[in-house]
């Protein structure tokens, strides 16, 4: 049963896959993660900041415009659903592991959303992910593009059994 | 000006001749609409009265914003302008009038009766684009609270979202959020300070993802956030998106104190409802809690509220579930004591092994946040953790209880008491006025336990007997926090005050002489609550400096201490705390201070409560009581 809502899962990854997407160069972007448990960087201020600053731009990656920050974009500036998926993946990699460890969480929903995995399947990806939580992270140093080319790689095998 | 007065009149009176065609037509209609001095008109120019009241004027200083010479102060001026720009000959692409201003040319297109076209005749790319890509169905505000253990957070801040499903949907996590941030260049401390409440910073709208605010306010800052879906139309929607495309780029003076992000966010909104408005709180000030109010109360929501916990809140849940055994092998897991394979946690069935792993993990990450943990160490276990944790079952986190009471229900930020009361043995009438935010003597409702911030915290006291007015206290700024620990989360509790308060000096002759000192303080200690029980006691190390003419040599230095016990029951409509405070002062005047006291509060309503102390002092030989009842009210 299990095995085949997987099978329909990757069905449906696959033709994601298959637009070409999935073999899509890595970003320029440099953003790409730094391993489990280091991702969530520290993000904490003297105590003035909390006093006052509650607007204040005190992070780097807070853009001082409307577009600058907008979207994973290639150099045409068209926004690619790989790019999208590949930002969010570095952005969040510390929640989507732990998401992908125990099989649910809305870290993961968001990740399906950009697989374009519809909503009844995303119970069979949550199963998926765990299932196969060492292939896509063989290691504590894995970036958030590592993790999605294993996730591509099997999606592209047949599906034991 | 009489003859435009006349011009009005005779268009007043003219029947209206079919569609006006030309733009002389267009601008006499807005002027007999009296679309200059509309409320939307204002709101899409960040309009209000000028200085001293006088005339009207834009927050938003001349510039690219206007396309009037004096549009800062002429909202007409900007509308003949506008309008004037709209209708000149068709400009193609981006930089067409109706692409820089398309909130401008919508509203006053339906304002005047004619065809969007008639006013954007032609697509304008790059705002298209931009529009596509965040296609929001909705505007959700966000609301980030304090954190744990620091009060100065507790003002909270505000965000929207642009919702791209339902509010409730994962899907939001991949939205965008507005928000208004000042440009301070890196500067901290006193230049910080003085830029920010004199409004020399400029702020900005920015757009960024959702998921990035919630790594922030909620990974990093530990935050619970509260997520208000608002009940706007989808052409309320799009006139906000609109406008904030007119911002672009825009700089704002930012004031820390009023003209803030909730300030801001509130001004953004208005173009789609121009009587939002802020109503409460203090007026000089503007809280992100009191914007919450004022916006569902003007806009109201359109689904439930989410709440969306902070990892500390999750954490204290996922322990919460757990055995004592359990909670400390889970503990002992995330610490690296004992590894996943330990026979004590590989025994167990798939279900308990995922809620020992999940919570192990949870911790460490919680221990690396707070920089307990080394980088490479965290690494190292957490993955260890997550394989543990992918080979057990699947889902079962617990949700985390929603408190009973939202931010915004909670009580006032600004306190208005009076009340009567005897000091020593002369009688008196106090009247307070405290404009933020939260006590320790007041209801926790809708605000994060164990904390406490006021700003400017002002008693006056009129003795009748004598006629004399005098200055109590004006404390300019006071924080507290008395997290409780327990055998994972171990805050230290502080404290830290500055202010003026009068001080009683015993005399020679026994007689009490009362001078105003300056005094400021800091604390450190630890607070207990027994199972988060109503009752909590706490113990703090200080060192206090108090400068005034009563002291010999004008001041005084030195340590002490305060020992304190906190009940809450039930339901918190009954508060007492009871606490004894020492101070020696080692250095100048060298004195010992000795206090205790009874404070008291019985809620009322939500807004008003009664409030009973009692203290004694000691000091110089000398001893007195004071002790008062007073009534307060919140707005």
């Amino acid at each position: 049963m299990i095995r085949r809502r997987l099978r329909r899962l990757s069905l449906a990854l696959g033709a994601f896959a298959a637009l070409g997407l999935g073999s899509a160069p890595a970003l320029a972007d440099n953003d790409v993660g730094c391993g489990i448990g280091t991702n969530l960087m520290k993000g904490r201020e003297g105590l003035l900041y909390h006093v006052l600053a509650s607007c204040t731009n005190a992070y780097t990656f807070q853009s001082v415009s409307l577009t600058f920050n907008m979207f994973g974009c290639d150099s045409t500036g068209k926004v690619t659903a790989d790019a999208e998926l590949r930002k969010f993946a570095a952005a969040n990699l510390d929640q989507l592991a732990r998401d992908m460890a125990r099989g649910e969480g809305e870290t993961l929903g968001a990740f399906a959303h950009l697989l374009q995995v519809p909503a009844e399947q995303q119970g069979a990806l949550g199963a998926f992910t765990q299932a196969h939580f060492v292939d896509l992270f063989p290691n504590d140093a894995v970036t958030s593009n590592e993790m999605i080319d294993a996730f591509y790689r099997l999606l592209a095998e047949p599906s034991q059994g | 000006m009489r003859r435009r007065a006349f011009l009005i009149l005779l268009l007043a009176l003219a029947p209206a001749a079919g569609a006006p065609s030309r733009g002389e037509d267009l601008l006499g209609r807005a002027e007999v609409l009296g679309l200059a001095r509309h409320p939307t008109w204002e709101a899409l120019l960040h309009a209000g009265p000028g200085r001293f009241g006088l005339g009207r004027e834009s927050e938003i200083p001349g510039g690219r914003f206007f396309l009037a010479e004096e549009g800062q102060s002429d909202p007409a001026a900007e509308l003949e302008a506008t309008l004037g720009a709209l209708l000149a000959a068709p400009t193609e692409g981006d930089g067409a009038a109706h692409c820089r201003f398309p909130a401008r040319a919508r509203w006053l297109a339906r304002e005047l009766g004619v065809p969007e076209e008639r006013l954007a005749p032609a697509p304008c790319p790059a705002l298209d684009e931009w529009r596509s890509g965040l296609a929001p169905r909705g505007i959700t505000l966000i609301f980030p609270e304090a954190f744990m253990n620091n009060p100065a957070s507790m003002f909270g801040h505000t965000l929207l979202r642009l919702d791209v499903a339902d509010p409730k949907d994962p899907r939001n996590l991949l939205a965008y959020a507005i928000d208004f941030t000042a440009n301070t260049d890196g500067d901290a401390g006193p230049v910080y300070l003085a830029k920010g409440a004199l409004g020399l910073y400029p702020g900005y709208f920015g757009v960024n993802p959702y998921y990035r605010k919630l790594e922030l306010y909620g990974d990093w800052q530990n935050r619970d956030i509260w997520e208000y879906p608002l009940d706007l139309s989808a052409g309320e929607v799009e006139l906000v998106l609109l406008h904030l495309w007119e911002l672009d780029d825009v700089a704002i003076p930012y004031y820390f104190f009023r003209q803030n992000c909730s300030y801001q966010l509130i001004r953004l909104l208005a173009v789609a409802r121009p009587e939002l408005d802020l109503r409460h709180g203090f007026p000089l000030g503007v809280i992100p809690v009191d914007t919450v109010r004022d916006v569902l109360a003007e806009i109201g929501l359109a689904g439930e509220v989410r709440y969306r916990p902070s990892p500390a809140a999750e954490l204290r849940t996922l322990l919460g579930t757990l055995s004592a055994e359990d909670r400390r092998l889970a503990l002992a897991l995330s610490r690296g004591e004992i590894e996943p394979d330990d026979a004590r946690v590989a025994g167990r069935g798939p279900e308990e092994r995922g809620a020992l792993l999940g919570a192990a993990y949870e911790a460490l990450k919680y221990a690396f946040l707070q920089g307990e943990v080394e980088e490479d160490v965290s690494r190292e276990r957490s993955y260890r953790l997550l394989v543990a944790r992918s080979r057990a079952a699947r889902g079962g986190t617990p949700e985390v209880p929603r408190p009973a009471v939202r931010p915004e229900e909670g009580h006032g930020t600004a306190l208005l008491a009076v009340g009567g009361g005897v000091e020593d043995d002369e009688g008196y009438v106090e009247l307070r006025l405290r404009p933020s935010l939260h006590g320790p003597l007041d209801p926790e409702a809708g605000f994060p336990g164990d904390s406490s911030i006021g700003f400017l915290d002002t008693r006056l006291r009129w003795f009748p007997e004598s006629g004399r007015v005098r200055l109590e206290e004006l404390v300019l700024v006071e924080l507290q926090s008395n997290t409780p620990r327990d055998d994972f989360f171990r805050p230290l509790s502080w404290g830290l005050d500055t202010g003026f308060r009068t001080r009683l000096f015993p005399e020679e002759d026994g007689e009490l002489d009362r001078d105003l000192v300056w005094r400021t303080g800091g604390s450190l200690g630890f607070t207990f609550a027994p199972g988060r029980g109503p009752l909590s006691v706490y113990a703090l190390a200080d060192a206090r400096l108090e400068v005034g003419s009563g002291f010999d040599h004008g001041w005084a230095f030195g340590p002490g201490g305060e020992l304190g016990l906190e009940l809450r029951v039930p339901g918190d409509r009954w508060q007492a705390r009871l606490f004894g405070r020492g101070t020696r002062f080692v250095l100048g005047d060298r004195q010992t201070h000795l206090s205790a006291g009874l404070g008291q509060r019985v809620t009322l309503t939500r807004r008003t409560a009664a409030v009973a102390e009692v203290g004694v002092e000691y000091y110089r030989g000398e001893s007195w009581l004071d002790a008062s009842v007073s009534l307060q009210w919140t707005f």
